[in-house]
């Protein structure tokens, strides 16, 4: 059987999710003997034909750019892994601070390096085929996304809500104890991992279709939880989505605005 | 004449080389390491969040050293609102810590470092059939990775590590956390074999590195609070506070680069990390690790780089012996203060994989972070890493062969290259930033 070629492209990013789909590729070995990987973290920055290109992070500087690019002519598909190559996910908050002004009063002089006028998700400059979101990415979930496509069959993303997995496990609803949670709106997939730990949704596998930004402040206001509580949390993943856009704006350029 | 080199692979992040030599080839004159990723703005991600969501959110900053950025800065936010934390949550975190450095360490010395040992060619996942002794370091990896995720959730950031304690522990995994923690040590015997081979590879560069003079910084801490406690010791000469970090470690930017540069009194270089760390505890590893070292025959203290994978595998060594031990000493029970918000202004230094990472924090009255200011080992390794670049690209063309003349720039990029690797940089962590600075 031809081995099938993988290769691992890193924009600008934590590699979180580089390093998580290397670690799935050695914990099911039994992938090693059908795939033949390649990527910054592995061998080299070139970019060559493959099979499957995974691209973390987001596109921030001309180099970026260029890459991806690249990367969509030399590749049958194109997967955008991890939080921020989906929609921005922790990174967004660069689009919400004048870059400029911020990069000029702490290094003092312009950066050397071209940056976009904007950060953006993959999918904003090249067509994506399979998108797997996650701050950092599910181990099952690449793992299941590769054998889908080894033996062609299809691949898609749940359309459930974390809300669901939480009932499912019989977790405390957060919502209830008062505590802002976006498990509602967020994709499962998870299986509720921080709020099994303890921890309440910060949305980071992104927002699922159908739920109006309406219904999420509703929601909010039904549990008594303000606005501004929302807000935060949209803050920190979602910026990048409709419902940040609407939703978050100001607060961040209020921020801005104290500290720059 | 110059030398460019591009992106260089098998590192964390995107980092370019600059390498200037005069017309003769017969001196270098600059090294200049530039970060080639665009800034995160964390900093302005995390100012005016709560303290009790500033761990989670730092933990994203690195993807190999999440672990270390959040609990060094919840150790910041207790220090700012003078909270002790248990003994039981201290060696919990220091468990995360050595189950981190032992992820990081391998994935560092095996699946970056050993390609540019066994020529380029070879690469680590890309065959199965890879030796026995790099198998077993890959499983321990794994294993490392596995107790993290039973304990705290995930691998790559955790889930319940908060300022005050840690939730949400479950003690039903504690039986398969030990057994996890025991096998383990039977994969430890894989570290022997692959270190005399690093010890062989080291005697060769000595062609290359003769001796190289820097200073070291690491906290000087004790058996079992390896990474989490202790003050800061400069050349294991003196040691200072936390607090006093900023007085003796002076940022400066760089025009070329979205990384920053840190001096030890505005003007030395200095390096952080594996070695420095054996370099200052060699008397708080464990007697196993301690025999490792006499073996290898390496001098400590030293400051050659091509030393620091062995100085991580010794340090694989050491964690995982006392991670077993660590096992028996904690108790996997939810351990929290209740935090009544308050202002104050806390300081935090932690040994994180790559080395001693610091962070600053105030808070006001409500308990949201003012300001936060991060300094990672790698801004503090990068101008160590391009002056010993220099030392050693000098030193080659003062002695080089006639023969090697021809191929001079390719043997200059692999050592250079090689340097950068063995520093282990994260130029993930190094462009995290821009400093919101009060500068009053």
């Amino acid at each position: 059987m031809k081995k099938i070629r993988v290769c691992i492209y890193s924009l600008t990013g934590c590699e979180g999710c580089s390093l998580k789909l290397i670690n799935t590729l050695m914990e099911y070995s039994e992938l090693a003997n059908i795939i033949d990987i390649h990527g910054h973290l592995i061998d080299s920055d070139d970019v060559i034909e493959c099979d499957i290109a995974f691209i973390d992070g987001a596109i921030a500087t001309e180099h970026d750019l260029s890459l991806v690019r690249e990367i969509r002519e030399k590749s049958r598909i194109v997967v955008a892994l991890g939080s921020c190559a989906n929609f921005l996910g922790v990174i967004a908050i660069a689009n919400h601070v004048s870059i400029e002004k911020s990069v000029y009063s702490v290094y003092g002089r312009p950066l050397y390096i071209k940056l976009e006028n904007i950060y953006m998700p993959v999918d904003r400059v090249i067509r994506v085929d399979y998108y797997i979101p996650g701050c950092p990415p599910i181990e099952e979930e690449i793992y299941t996304f590769i054998t889908s496509i080894i033996i062609g069959k299809s691949f898609s993303l749940p359309d459930s809500p974390v809300c669901h997995e939480c009932k499912a496990l019989g977790l405390p609803c957060m919502l209830k104890k008062g505590k802002p949670c976006l498990g509602f709106i967020t994709r499962s997939g998870c299986n509720a991992l921080c709020i099994r730990y303890g921890m309440s949704c910060w949305g980071c596998r992104g927002v699922v279709d159908e739920h109006s930004i309406e219904k999420t402040i509703t929601t909010f206001k039904e549990h008594g939880i303000s606005l501004k509580d929302l807000r935060d949390l949209i803050e920190i993943y979602l910026l990048n989505t409709p419902l940040g856009k609407t939703l978050a704006r100001k607060e961040v350029q209020n921020h801005e605005h104290t500290h720059t | 004449m110059n030398i460019h080199i591009h992106n260089i692979p098998r590192i964390e992040g995107h980092l370019s080389l600059y390498i200037e030599l005069d017309e003769q080839l017969r001196k270098c004159n600059s090294v200049t390491a530039k970060a080639v990723e665009g800034p995160r703005f964390f900093e302005i991600l995390l100012c005016h969040r709560k303290y009790y969501e500033v761990p989670l959110i730092s933990s994203r900053i690195c993807g190999v050293c999440g672990y270390a950025h959040t609990i060094c800065a919840a150790k910041a936010v207790e220090n700012a609102m003078d909270i002790e934390v248990s003994e039981n949550t201290t060696y919990l975190r220091e468990l995360a810590l050595k189950l981190n450095t032992i992820e990081s360490h391998i994935l560092h010395a095996i699946v970056f470092m050993l390609p540019d040992y066994y020529g380029e060619k070879y690469s680590i996942i890309k065959s199965i059939k890879f030796e026995h002794s790099i198998r077993d370091l890959l499983y321990l990896k794994s294993i490392a990775g596995k107790i993290l995720k039973v304990i705290f959730g995930d691998r790559v950031h955790a889930r319940n590590i908060i300022p005050g304690g840690i939730v949400h522990l479950d003690n039903s995994v504690y039986g398969q956390a030990k057994d996890l923690a025991n096998e383990m040590v039977k994969n430890l015997s894989a570290i022997n074999e692959i270190l005399y081979n690093f010890s062989k590879l080291v005697n060769n560069t000595k062609y290359y590195m003769p001796s190289y003079d820097s200073n070291f910084v690491a906290l000087k801490n004790s058996y079992y609070k390896y990474f989490i406690n202790g003050d800061i010791s400069i050349n294991n000469a003196f040691a200072i506070s936390p607090r006093e970090y900023k007085k003796y470690f002076i940022e400066s930017s760089v025009s070329y680069s979205t990384s920053k540069k840190i001096l030890l009194l505005g003007n030395e270089t200095f390096m952080v990390g594996a070695l420095s760390r054996i370099n200052i505890n060699i008397n708080n590893l464990c007697k196993e690790a301690r025999e490792l070292l006499t073996q290898i025959e390496i001098e400590i203290p030293s400051t050659n780089p091509f030393l620091i994978p062995m100085a991580q595998l010794i340090e694989i060594y050491d964690s995982v012996l006392k991670v077993y031990e660590l096992i028996d000493k904690v108790k996997l029970v939810s351990e929290y203060n209740r935090i009544k918000p308050r202002d104050g202004e806390g300081y935090a230094a932690i040994e994180a994989p790559r080395g001693l990472l610091y962070y600053h924090v105030k808070l006001n009255r409500e308990g949201t972070i003012d300001l936060i200011d991060i300094v990672t080992p790698t801004t503090q390794n990068i101008a160590d890493m391009e002056r010993c670049i220099k030392y050693s690209i000098n030193h080659l063309l003062s002695s080089v062969r006639k023969t090697e003349m021809k191929n001079i720039v390719n043997i200059i990029k692999d050592l250079s290259e090689t340097i950068v690797r063995s520093y282990d940089p994260c130029i993930s962590c190094a462009v995290h930033i821009v400093l919101l600075k009060n500068n009053g």
